[in-house]
């Protein structure tokens, strides 16, 4: 089956866009698609913990991260460049992460099928 | 020949997205191309609107679409969960949530995201717009 | 060989700088919709090394054509049935 990596580039919440990417990866796994989600940009914000979207009237999808590798979701990649510029380098996240440079992030949209920015 | 599968996340109104997606297809076709299918998911979904009404003078992008779709027998797909979140809902739709409206006609398919990935499964190409 | 596809202006998303983060030789640059006007950015104007395929019609539509001919980026205007052929001669297309 295809690869198809979903990138998440916006902010969660104030739109619906990170909500329609996760629900696009996980259909793509669940139809055996090799699917990686790849956080950039500010994407990143989707990894931060102790979110209560709840809050301001959003569904708390982002719970749904931890449980992606139930789903055949097992690599979150993200953005290094992206975390560095919002002083994140060394933040513990609560997932499971592989930080990768730019180089390698070109690598790997070369390396997939399709890509899907969101 | 090769095919492509369309996916389109712009508004009808007020992106130029779909315009770009639109002319894209007619070319591709032109160029002796096949179109799988064109998915409608995000914003894409206003795009099937059959209540959507431009002046007169404009560019109807609803109607083109549905030409387009008649003339070249390229199935036009809904994402029903990015539609009914947007208050996009085909008749039958509305019966189910009982719903006194409705707002999407039938040459519009109300398919589920898994359409997208078989089509990407199937075409050589996807485009976004 | 990716043909990068960017819809918007700096000003509106991150897709042209993240494109370009990630912009590796041998990949495509091509700018439609508002992103056209990109290319008169002169700060952005250092970055844009490549060659940059911009969409004619948005072009033209917007009436940059006279001011894009001077700009120190190496610019070639592609029509739509070009655009067919280039998204079948790059591996993937990304729209950013």
């Amino acid at each position: 089956m295809k690869k198809l990596c979903i990138l998440f580039s916006k902010a969660p919440h104030g739109s619906a866009s990170g909500r329609e990417a996760l629900d696009l990866a996980m259909l793509s796994a669940s139809f055996d698609f090799e699917t990686t989600l790849l956080f950039t940009d500010e994407g990143v914000l989707h990894l931060l913990g102790g979110q209560q979207p709840e809050l301001i009237g959003c569904r708390d999808y982002i719970a749904t991260f931890k449980a992606l590798e139930f789903y055949d979701i097992e690599r979150l990649l993200v953005c290094e460049t992206s975390l560095v510029e919002r002083g994140l380098e060394g933040h513990p996240f609560p997932l499971e992460l592989e930080i990768l440079s730019p180089a390698q992030i070109a690598n790997h949209l070369n390396e997939v099928d399709e890509v899907m920015v969101f | 020949m090769s095919t492509f599968i369309i996916q389109v996340s712009g508004a009808a109104y007020g992106s130029a997205a779909p315009v770009h997606a639109l002319a894209f297809a007619k070319a591709a076709i032109a160029g002796g191309h096949q179109i799988l299918r064109v998915f409608f998911y995000q914003d894409g979904v206003f795009n099937t609107s059959s209540l959507g009404t431009p002046a007169s003078d404009e560019f109807n992008v609803y109607q083109a679409w549905r030409e387009f779709s008649r003339e070249y027998s390229v199935p036009l797909v809904n994402c029903i969960s990015a539609a009914l979140r947007r208050g996009m809902l085909s008749k039958e739709e509305a019966d189910i949530h009982g719903l006194p409206h409705w707002n999407v006609d039938d040459i519009i398919d109300n398919g589920g995201l898994g359409e997208l990935i078989t089509g990407i499964a199937k075409a050589d190409r996807l485009m976004c717009f | 060989m990716i043909l990068h596809h960017i819809q918007t202006t700096p000003s509106q998303s991150a897709a042209l700088t993240l494109s370009l983060r990630y912009f590796t030789p041998g990949d495509g640059l091509l700018l439609s919709g508002d992103a056209v006007a990109s290319v008169l950015d002169t700060r952005l104007q250092p970055k844009l090394t490549m060659k940059v395929l911009l969409l004619e019609s948005d072009v033209i539509a917007r009436g940059l054509t006279p001011l894009i001919c001077a700009l120190p980026v190496n610019i070639e205007l592609i029509d739509y049935p070009r655009w067919v052929e280039l998204s079948l001669h790059y591996k993937k297309v990304i729209t950013w």
